[in-house]
């Protein structure tokens, strides 16, 4: 196998507060081969903004990143701010959420957009303006409708989260991060900018890490996936292995507890209207996270030894040279769905 | 069929726009286009549709809270804009809202206490304060949270026990009807089915009726009966949620439908299976 573009090796994101220092995130192994879409699930708290944030070298000023972080040979974690601002932009460029608060409000979008290639790629404004003229072509924003000089707030939500996605490809990046790209969007609006982006990666060949809360969103638009818990990676593998295993029971309780698993289950007639099945409890804080598996509390298949020590990503299995892989001593082995 | 709770007749608001100059012409935006709804006791009801369909307007109008420029809202037989201020209050008893925000529609600064008796104090003059915390300790019950939250503040919770005191200071009136806009929206998955679980043991419980507003497809589908689509303040079909939801007859609920991102849907793998 070829050396994939993004490695994590024992990364950890921490904390210091006072004289103790927390794991924001722990011990995290990732790969990202070229040219792979990996989706990162999890609820909020489970540390999967601040993977992407770390990647980007975008952490807040007190956190520290412990572990490697390798992108294609260069260890971002050791680097200089200066150096790592040759590769934030041009080598991986990331798209947020909200649109509104992201982009710039007193300043054309042209600019905003044509801004990488000058400051990356050395271009001059009138070169780099008339690649942003190419790219909104691109996003769906033509001329003369939307021009460059337009201002974000002349934009609708969908329109703006366009913009956004013209800037962050603009120096044509090896890796794209999105975080929660269409949460803010209606589900009209989700569906195009999810095929918006998700030609622009058929045709560029581009990496991406995708963000997200929404197991539609991820089974749709990836083909590996990274289940996060507490700060943890708590199931991986092929998208389409672990939605049809789940071996992890938080992987399970989640979805069971979204909708779109209360759709796939039969309804009683005539009974009461089925309940969703909810997981118990809460998420752990950050500050009070157990020394065990940091699921056994809320985990319906809790045994005695769950609560011995901290279980390992363990693989399952491997197809197509993907390794399905769980955190968990007793992963359920039946299937959700075959 | 009995009497409907909820009786919405024809409603149409506008808006004042704002004018360009003190000389041209006042421009009104219609908001809601003569829309008409019925809820029965008991019964949930989902108003699905997109930012700026008009559904958050339909909810403040349900509420008393804008008086719509034409049409009629009734509720338990009584026109809430033709009433009183004496007659209104008394029959705000009877139904309740839910907001989205469980961080801002909590003030920071009241105890959980005055925060769930608040309506009873405004509300239902005279209950003594004996009586007041007896019920806030009867709705907290109900709402699954220790009696000994009535002393702490909303910073003190999180986000889904937040929601979960919204909940019981829509319940101390013992309303017959809540408006729910976007109650699960700022929750977390497996929050959101928790919450979820909570409204519909509630309805069962007190056999209350949900106005309930949401652009998720997949809450409303849990947790109503009926469901009414609006796109640009009309409504374009209305039925049994698993009918509408399963057949859409509309071509925009079939649109909104499909846009919906669903696991083991295949979608947009095409081209990529072949690499």
């Amino acid at each position: 196998m070829t050396q994939p573009l993004l490695r994590m090796a024992d990364l950890s994101v921490e904390l210091p507060i006072g004289d103790t220092k927390i794991d924001i995130i722990a011990n995290t192994n990732l790969e990202l081969g070229r040219g792979e879409r990996l989706g990162i699930v999890g609820e909020s708290g489970s540390g999967k903004s601040i993977t992407a944030l770390a990647v980007m070298g975008l952490l807040p000023q007190k956190m520290r990143v412990r572990g490697e972080l390798i992108f294609d040979g260069h260890d971002l974690a050791k680097m200089s701010e200066e150096t790592f601002c040759k590769f934030r932009g041009r080598r991986m460029a990331m798209i947020f959420q909200e649109p509104m608060t992201a982009l710039n409000p007193v300043k054309p979008i042209g600019a905003q957009i044509a801004e990488g290639r000058i400051l990356h790629l050395g271009e001059t404004r009138a070169d780099a303006e008339k690649r942003a003229r190419l790219l909104l072509d691109k996003v769906g924003l033509p001329a003369p409708r939307f021009n460059l000089d337009l201002y974000p707030h002349q934009l609708s939500g969908g329109q703006r989260q366009r913009v956004m996605i013209a800037t962050a490809i603009a120096c044509e990046p090896d890796l794209l991060i999105a975080d929660e790209p269409t949460t803010a969007l209606d589900v009209t609006v989700q569906a195009q900018i999810l095929d918006l982006l998700n030609d622009l990666i058929d045709d560029t060949g581009m990496t991406l890490m995708l963000i997200t809360h929404d197991l539609g969103v991820v089974s749709e638009m990836t083909n590996r996936i990274a289940v996060m818990y507490a700060g943890r990676v708590v199931e991986t593998g092929r998208t389409d292995d672990v939605f049809a295993r789940m071996a992890h029971p938080y992987a399970r309780g989640l979805f069971a507890a979204s909708p779109h698993g209360a759709g796939l289950m039969p309804r009683p007639a005539g009974a009461g209207r089925p309940r969703l099945t909810a997981i118990p409890g809460v998420v752990p804080d950050p500050f009070e996270r157990p020394p065990y598996c940091t699921f056994a509390d809320r985990c319906g298949f809790v045994r005695d030894d769950c609560r011995q020590s901290m279980p390992a990503l363990d693989l399952l299995s491997t197809n197509e040279g993907i390794e399905h892989r769980a955190a968990c001593l007793h992963p359920c082995e039946s299937l959700v769905r075959p | 069929m009995t009497q409907p709770l909820l009786k919405v007749t024809d409603v149409v608001r506008e808006y004042r726009l704002p004018r360009p100059s003190i000389f041209s012409k006042q421009e009104w935006l219609r908001i809601l286009h003569g829309v008409s709804i019925e809820i029965a006791p008991g019964e949930s009801l989902g108003i699905v549709g997109e930012s700026g369909s008009g559904k958050s307007t339909l909810a403040r109008a349900v509420m008393g809270l804008e008086r719509p420029q034409s049409g009629q809202i009734m509720i338990g037989g009584k026109d809430i804009y033709a009433l009183d201020r004496t007659s209104l209050r008394d029959a705000r008893k009877g139904f309740q809202a839910i907001f989205q925000d469980p961080y801002g529609s909590l003030d920071p600064r009241h105890t959980v206490r005055t925060i769930i008796s608040e309506p009873v104090v405004s509300l239902e003059r005279g209950v003594s304060a004996a009586e007041r915390n007896r019920r806030v300790a009867e709705v907290l019950d109900a709402v699954g949270l220790p009696a000994a939250s009535a002393d702490k503040y909303p910073h003190e919770f999180s986000g889904g026990q937040r929601q979960r005191v919204a909940i019981a200071r829509a319940l101390i009136t013992r309303p017959s009807l809540i408006v729910a806009d976007e109650p699960v929206s700022a929750l977390d998955v497996s929050i959101q089915a928790q919450v979820l679980n909570l409204m519909m043991d509630l309805q069962e419980k007190f056999g209350l009726s949900y106005l309930f507003i949401s652009h998720d497809l997949g809450v409303v589908r849990a947790i109503t009966d009926r469901v009414a689509v609006i796109h640009l303040g009309r409504f374009v079909e209305q039925g049994p949620t698993g009918e509408v939801f399963d057949n859409p007859q509309d071509p925009y609920t079939q649109a909104l439908v499909a846009a919906v991102p669903k696991p083991f849907s295949g979608r947009r793998k095409s081209k990529r299976q072949q690499n």
